[in-house]
């Protein structure tokens, strides 16, 4: 990931650059050929959406300037709160979070009872959801500022989500799956794709269709999904919840190590002690959401 | 992978519904190709097939469309006759180029193929502009000569050297005794001549029962001309003296003259003539409009510019009759277009995971309601095409059915240029259809739908 933002960096001081570059040239041109005037525009507006696509994608000493710290932090929640309105009108406090962080590259085990709300968590921390208030940030982006587009495409970009039922979708082979969470980025890599697969032990069941596939399979096709966009974020919602005991132990393992070799910060929600014993950060939801202690 | 296969593999999953809404908007598309088909042959056939002549002389009785079926498109009987020495006059008249006698009204023993007795001049008028007769053999020389279209060829296998006897339509149908000789067989030509069967008019004029008692005839000419009948009679004297010696013949004595001599003029008729003037366009419209003029101040006979009939037969009846197809084959395309909106709005239930999944995955809500849509626009364009290919299979396939039904001739694979409008229509109606369930998409609760 650090190696992503140095990218940003270069592509953000080659933006200001050009429009340095641009700014002489017109000093230099003002008094010729009337046509340059269009070339100046266009590079305008380049220049432009430079600094939209960097206002975006804020870079390493934005973030640590943002935060005043040193330490990257991949994600922090700040007095998050979300409640669901009831059918007879009452209001039912869901998360009451007043701090949770997580440091870039960190794995975490999230464990609490179930309806203790860790899937409106995983959801608010996507952007599937927005809070009622407080702060989501991701490496530095308070995501529940964002409007709703700019959400989709942060989540596509940056968040890798893992289902603990696949989500795969049936009409598709277990490439098409793969690359259609490239898709929605605007980045599908064919060969990624593949070699995301082989990683994943699947690379002769390109072709298969998630009914062609077992349930071990399947929950590994997914993790390929989520890893497609090289995202800094991986959420994963008892991924291991629908799997059998053998193929437990190689999805965990193959989630962890994957998010390992890329830097890849892991946030694993459990019920399961043997899933969480596993991980040298257990955090307790009650623990931490006020709903839950005082639930 | 892009939204288009995305779009694909989401029909394709549902098969069997995206085949069958398919194959509705396919139906529908492949009848109004259908009709479009039969438009273009129709109106190409009532166009130009009259379009060689410039004026058809026929009987003051009758209307100028019952002629021009009759003598043209051979889809009716003639009312009545003008005499022979009429049709002489005309010929002799300036500014006339061809002026071609035709009798209508028989039909083969085989096949029952209309006859036209004419004279050698009709193959050197282009059947339709541009475009000249082309014979197999001689072609009408002697008086038991005939010539076949085509498609009679085909139908009865005839060919040059065969033999064949008419059948005498009238109040008592028989079959005449003379054999006439296929001398000639025409090249394909699209129109009624090729389900005709041109025998010389000398030898119509010779068979028996085409030729009326003098008397009944010097009556017909009398009042024809405004002449009397005394004079009439003054100018077929020698002609009437023959005939009388024929009436006091015994039935074998007259079996022994049959054949042997041309007709009396006084005994011709003919069902209507062919007229082409010589000139350019313009002095030929001058002219059939000025015979049309003429003509209609008398009783002898009438003018009839063939194209302007067959226009307002198009117009007034044909016309209107495509049209309510063409309505017709729109309401079922409108009714598979609904079909495709069930269809769509119903999948949305169960789909509704499928889309929160890809919402997920990041897809805009922009992008679902597109691959709702663009879903609605592929079932539309696959069943279109399906449905120009089919129509067009259809009329192959319907072609040589009608064509021997009725003589239409028609190529499958003529393009209206409607078929054009065919498909942006179907687009159109495609997303006003999938509108409703991609709005579904769009504010599909991403949350709720992960969850159920």
């Amino acid at each position: 990931m650090t190696r992503g933002c140095r990218q940003e960096d270069d592509r953000f001081f080659g933006c200001r650059v050009g429009a340095e570059r641009h700014r002489n040239g017109f000093r230099k041109d003002h008094h010729s050929k009337n046509e340059m005037a269009s070339e100046r525009l266009v590079r305008v507006e380049v220049v432009c959406k430079d600094v939209r696509e960097t206002a975006r994608r804020p870079s390493l000493e934005e973030i640590f300037h943002r935060t005043g710290s040193t330490k990257l932090m991949s994600l922090l929640l700040k007095n998050v709160k979300k409640s669901y309105r009831e059918p007879g009108g009452g209001v039912l406090p869901v998360l009451d979070i007043p701090e949770f962080e997580v440091p870039q590259g960190e794995q975490v085990a999230l464990i609490g009872e179930s309806g203790g709300g860790k899937t409106t968590l995983l959801n608010v921390i996507s952007g599937i959801s927005t809070p009622d208030s407080g702060e989501v940030k991701i490496q530095g982006t308070d995501i529940s500022q964002l409007v709703e587009q700019a959400r989709d495409r942060f989540r596509a970009e940056r968040i890798g989500i893992v289902f603990q039922t696949f989500h795969l979708l049936p009409a598709f082979s277990a490439l098409d799956n793969v690359l259609l969470g490239m898709t929605f980025s605007g980045k599908a890599n064919r060969a990624y794709a593949k070699e995301l697969l082989d990683r994943v032990g699947l690379g002769k069941r390109l072709g298969h269709r998630p009914a062609q596939l077992s349930v071990g399979e399947q929950q590994r096709v997914s993790v390929a999904r989520a890893l497609a966009n090289k995202p800094a974020l991986m959420l994963a919602d008892e991924p291991t919840a629908s799997v059998d005991l053998a193929n437990q132990d190689t999805i965990l393992k193959l989630l962890r190590e994957t998010c390992n070799e890329n830097d890849v910060t892991l946030v694993l929600v459990t019920h399961s002690p043997a899933v969480s014993e596993q991980f040298e950060r257990i955090e307790k939801l009650s623990d931490f959401n006020k709903v839950g202690v005082s639930a | 992978m892009n939204l288009f296969s995305i779009a694909y593999g989401s029909l394709r999953q549902r098969w069997l519904s995206s085949t069958l809404t398919g194959l509705s908007v396919a139906l529908g598309v492949s009848l109004m190709i259908a009709v479009l088909v039969l438009n273009s042959t129709v109106t190409r056939l009532f166009r130009q097939t009259g379009s060689g002549y410039d004026i058809v002389v026929g009987p003051h009785q009758g209307s100028g469309l019952q002629i021009v079926l009759s003598t043209i498109y051979r889809v009716d009987r003639a009312v009545n006759t003008l005499p022979w020495r009429f049709y002489e006059e005309l010929a002799a008249r300036p500014n006339v180029q061809y002026a071609i006698p035709v009798n209508v009204g028989d039909q083969t023993e085989v096949g029952n193929f209309p006859i036209v007795g004419t004279t050698p001049q009709y193959f050197l008028v282009d059947y339709v502009p541009g475009q000249k007769f082309r014979v197999k053999g001689n072609g009408l020389r002697g008086t038991w000569d005939a010539v076949i279209g085509s498609e009679v060829a085909r139908r009865n296998g005839w060919d040059v050297g065969s033999q064949f006897k008419m059948i005498h339509s009238g109040q008592d149908d028989h079959v005449h005794d003379e054999l006439f000789t296929v001398q000639g067989v025409l090249a394909p030509t699209g129109t009624p001549n090729d389900r005709s069967v041109f025998v010389h008019i000398d030898g119509f004029f010779q068979l028996d029962d085409h030729s009326r008692p003098w008397q009944e005839m010097v009556t017909r000419e009398a009042i024809f001309f405004g002449e009397s009948e005394a004079d009439v009679i003054t100018r077929y004297q020698e002609d009437i003296e023959e005939l009388r010696k024929h009436e006091n013949e015994t039935p074998e004595e007259h079996a022994h003259h049959h054949h042997h001599g041309p007709v009396s003029t006084l005994l011709k008729s003919v069902s209507s003539i062919l007229i082409v003037f010589e000139g350019n366009e313009i002095q030929k419209s001058g002219l059939a409009l000025k015979w049309q003029t003429d003509f209609s101040d008398g009783n002898q006979a009438q003018a009839i510019n063939p194209v302007r009939v067959m226009d307002q037969l198009l117009r007034n009846l044909v016309g209107n009759i495509q049209l309510a197809f063409l309505y017709l084959t729109g309401l079922i395309i409108a009714v598979s277009g609904i079909g495709i909106f069930v269809s769509i709005y119903n999948s949305m239930s169960d789909r509704k995971r499928e889309i929160a999944i890809m919402r997920a995955l990041g897809a805009r809500r922009g992008t679902v309601f597109s691959l709702i849509l663009l879903e609605s626009m592929l079932l539309c364009l696959l069943g279109g095409i399906s449905g120009i290919l089919l129509g067009h299979g259809l009329v192959f396939v319907a072609a040589p059915i009608i064509e021997a039904r009725s003589g239409l001739l028609i190529d499958p694979l003529a393009f209206n240029s409607l078929e054009l409008v065919i498909v942006p229509v179907l687009l159109v109606m495609a997303t006003f259809v999938g509108f409703l369930p991609a709005r579904t998409a769009y504010s599909t609760d991403v949350a709720e739908a992960l969850q159920s």
